[in-house]
Formats: structure tokens, sequence, C-alpha cells
């Protein structure tokens, strides 16, 4: 199998030969629990649990809960279960690690590239306070998750999401792990043509993957991202600065921005949602429609959580249940119109559509949005 | 570490309750710590070949050499010792089940109560 390798930029996280060792590791196994282990599942499921479970119940599995009390049980899904987890746990711990080890190099890299920034900008506000979302559980079991600050300039949570990622996803994302940002640019310019912003505000930034790819994607753009996680956004601008792009960058959080209104043609965000809950879901959505200028565009980029096959909703939602992300089996089942209209958009704008990944043939995201009423100026 | 001053150490358990997915948690637990050993054999795997190829780059020996190796008997004797050693490692607690189950050693309980017991003179 061939170790695949992020494009490095002057903020990576440089592992060691053995650090390495241990990151191919970590992605040679999740391929192992991936491939053979739970593509056994559907078969077991059909062969052997659906009917134990129909012998029990006098009908077959419906929905994905039902399913669930079919396989949870099942020898094969518990231990494609535990070891996905324990997967999961490792790669946190090699990758934390790694950037522990090189914290004071990192910092002192950020200090040098955001002391001479010639791009964007960073704007820090301290007011600003975790949401009991992100703060009731570690997303993604990652120990302090994006918030971890332990000493001045600290940029670990960034520097950790940057290497993080591109193992999480086993490379699969591109070299800089931006597909949901190029993927998104590819929607619009497929499905609104004539649409040009020169505003863009780009939600839940992170260290900037996504944000990147709208840099280049229309003339004469300006592109602001935000993030409620300080170190991310150190990590994020001095990335940004190092790899040539501008992007301004601003701790605020997504459900009420610093921004007047109509500031952006464009309100983007890349797996933001399934990170938030029901209250601050529709708390961003008028947000977003708020910020949009009258013919603006709200795209949220998401992971494909909602699918139409029970089985294979119980396995998506492994991540709700085993993977500290509380809200994502709700957002695969909520109606997404109505909070969309509830913000202001009207019904008949409000889309939710596949969004084919540019990197990984056959994949795709969730694309979810709705367009402002109104001319654009 | 130098030239910064960290307030905490690295944490190492993330916030919300674990979940465990086999039957025996602790079972759950050991399995863990096979996964970070199975992690680092794979490292090892991974110097011993590039020790292989910095040696065979910079002449020092053929690939050949290398993948026809055949140690004398001595180094043949130690190799085997070691190997021997290590599996007793791995194997140790069903090794000394096996050890135990083959003598009659006298229930800890037992031996509790033989301790305990004050004998009047």
């Amino acid at each position: 199998m061939s170790a695949l390798r992020p494009l490095p930029h002057a903020m990576s996280a440089r592992p060691d030969a053995d650090e390495q060792s241990r990151l191919d590791f970590a992605v040679a196994f999740k391929h192992l629990l991936r491939g053979p282990l739970k593509s056994a599942i559907p078969r077991i499921f059909e062969e052997r649990a659906k009917l134990d479970w129909a012998a029990k119940h006098g009908r077959a599995p419906e929905t994905w809960r039902e399913v669930g009390d079919a396989l949870t049980d099942d020898l094969t899904y518990r231990w494609w279960s535990a070891l996905s987890r324990a997967q999961q746990e490792y790669y946190v711990d090699v990758t934390s690690t790694v950037c522990e080890r090189q914290l004071p190099d990192l910092i002192g890299r950020y200090k040098a590239i955001a002391g001479n920034a010639r791009h964007g900008t960073l704007t820090l506000d301290p007011d600003v306070t975790i949401p009991p979302y992100q703060s009731g559980v570690d997303i993604h079991c990652v120990p302090g998750s994006y918030f971890l600050e332990r000493t001045e300039d600290d940029v670990w949570a960034g520097a950790r999401s940057d290497l993080g990622s591109f193992v999480f996803i086993m490379g699969r994302n591109g070299p800089l792990c931006d597909d949901k940002g190029q993927a998104g640019v590819a929607f619009l310019k497929e499905r609104f043509p004539d649409f040009s912003p020169k505003t863009i505000l780009d939600m839940g930034c992170t260290v900037g993957m996504s944000t990147l790819p709208y840099v280049d994607a229309y003339p004469d753009v300006e592109v602001h991202a935000i993030d409620l996680s300080a170190p991310s956004l150190r990590f994020a601008h001095a990335r940004a600065e190092s790899l040539g792009k501008a992007v301004h960058f601003r701790q605020a959080n997504a459900e009420h921005t610093p921004y007047e209104d109509e500031s952006f043609d464009l309100v983007v965000s890349h797996i933001m949602l399934h990170e938030v809950s029901a209250t601050a879901l529709d708390a961003i959505l008028v947000e977003c429609h708020r910020l949009l200028k009258p013919g603006g565009i709200m795209l949220h980029v998401e992971v494909p959580v909602r699918r139409k096959d029970p089985l294979d909703q119980f396995l998506w939602n492994w991540d709700a249940t085993n993977n500290n992300e509380p809200f994502w089996s709700t957002l695969a089942e909520m109606d997404l119109r109505a909070p969309a209209v509830r913000a202001g958009f009207d019904a008949g704008s409000v889309f939710e559509t596949d969004i084919p990944s540019l990197t990984t043939q056959g994949s795709v995201w969730l694309g979810y949005g709705a367009r402002k009423a109104g001319d654009t100026q | 570490m130098s030239g910064i001053s960290l307030t905490a150490p690295l944490p190492k358990a993330s916030r919300g309750e674990r979940p465990f997915a086999l039957e025996n948690a602790d079972h759950e637990r050991l399995l863990n710590m096979i996964v970070a050993l199975m992690a680092e054999v794979s490292v090892l795997l991974d110097q011993q070949d590039t020790m292989r190829r910095l040696l065979v780059a910079k002449g020092v020996v053929g690939d050949e050499e290398i993948a026809h190796f055949q140690p004398d008997s001595e180094a043949a004797a130690e190799r085997g010792a070691k190997r021997a050693a290590f599996i007793e490692r791995v194997m140790r607690i069903v090794l000394a089940d096996a050890e135990r189950a083959g003598r009659d050693d006298m229930s800890y309980e037992d031996v509790l109560a033989m301790v305990s017991r004050r004998t009047p003179a």
C-alpha cells in the first residue's frame, strides 16, 4: 500500500521517522477496518442478525435503530466497533504527541509568519465563549478538543487538526485536505454559473483547509473565515500566509457574528453543522440570512450523514455514539427545509443535494443551502 | 519542553463517556494495548527496512547478502534463545497457568487463614 503524504507547508508538523511509521500504521490499520471487517457486516446482517431479530420480533428490522439493535450483539460488529474506537484513540494520541513534541518550534514558526503577514489578517476575541455543544464532549475524542491552550500563542490544537485530518481521512481529500472546499466551489459554479461573489464568509473554518479554495475561485474576492478556536485560527492564519492566500480570520461564534447585516455574497461552512446542536443550527441559519446580501447564497458542505438505507445509516451513525459526534445522528434525520425557511429563506430556494468529491471517485458530500431573495447587487 | 512553559500536561482522556463494544470492558482495554503494541512492531519493521536500505545503498552489504544470510551455529543458537525467550515473555500468563495446574499449591485463602490463625500455645 503506497503511503500518502500531505503537501507540506511552512506550518506543517513534521513527524520523525518513527512517528511517521506510527501514522502509516494507523492508516493501514484503518484500511483493514474499513475494508475486510466493515464490508463483512452487511452480509452478516442479511444472513444472520436480521433473521435472529425477525424471529424475536415477528418482522424484519426497519429503522436504523432496529438494525442497530439487531447488530450490536454480533461478534464481528462488536470487534469492528471496538477496534475502530481503538484505532481512533490511537491515531489521535500519535498526532497529539507529534505536535506536542514540536510545539515550541511550531509556535516559533507561527510568530515568524504572523509577524510578517502580507496577505490576510487575524483578529482574536478573548470574549468568545465555547458553547455547550462544543464543550460537553471532546469532539472526535481529541483530548482538549479544538480549544486546548496551555501557553502564549498556542497553536497545538490547529497543528493537530492539520496533521490529524489528513490521517483520519487517509489522504483521500487531497494533499492539502481541501476537497470539501474544492467540491463546494465546483458545485457553486455548476449550479449558479452567473454567480460571482465579491465577499465570502467561511464559518467554522478550523485551520482553513476548506477556506483556501474560495480565494482563487472568483476574481477580486475578499474571503473571511471564523471559528471558535483561537489556537486553530492562529495556525490557520500562518498556514494561509505560508501558502500565499489572503484570508481574514476572526474568532467568532457562527450563531452571532460581529459582521454587519448584508456583509457577504456567499456564506459557506464545511462539516460544521454536524458539530453544533438543533438550537444552534436555527441560530446559525438566521445568522446566514442576516449576513447575506439580497441574492446571496448559503452553502453548507456536510458529511453525507443522511443515508437512504437503514443499515447504511446505522453504520454511518457509528461516529455519533463512538466518536463523540453527539449531533450527527439528529442531523441525519431532521427536516432541513424548515429551519432554513424559519430563518427567512424562500422554501423554493432551499436545496439539499449530493456534491461529488473531486478527489475520491464515487464519494459525495451533502450540500445544503438556500438563496436569499432579491437581486444580486 | 524547551523555550515555552505549559500550564498543564497534554490530556490523555477526551471528555465524554467512553463506550465499550466488547462484552467485557477489560478485554477491550487489553485490545487497546495490543493495538498500540502492534503499531510498535510495525515501527520496528519500518526501522529494520530503513537500516537494510541504508546498508545496501552505502554498499556495506548487498540486498542478496541480507536475503540469504545464514547465521553460523553460534549466531543461530543466540538467535534461537532470544526467539524462545520472546515467545515465553508474550505467552507468560498461559505458561504460568499450565505450570500452576501441575502443582498442588495451597489455595490463597487457605494460606491467608493459616497465617492469620493464632494457634494457642
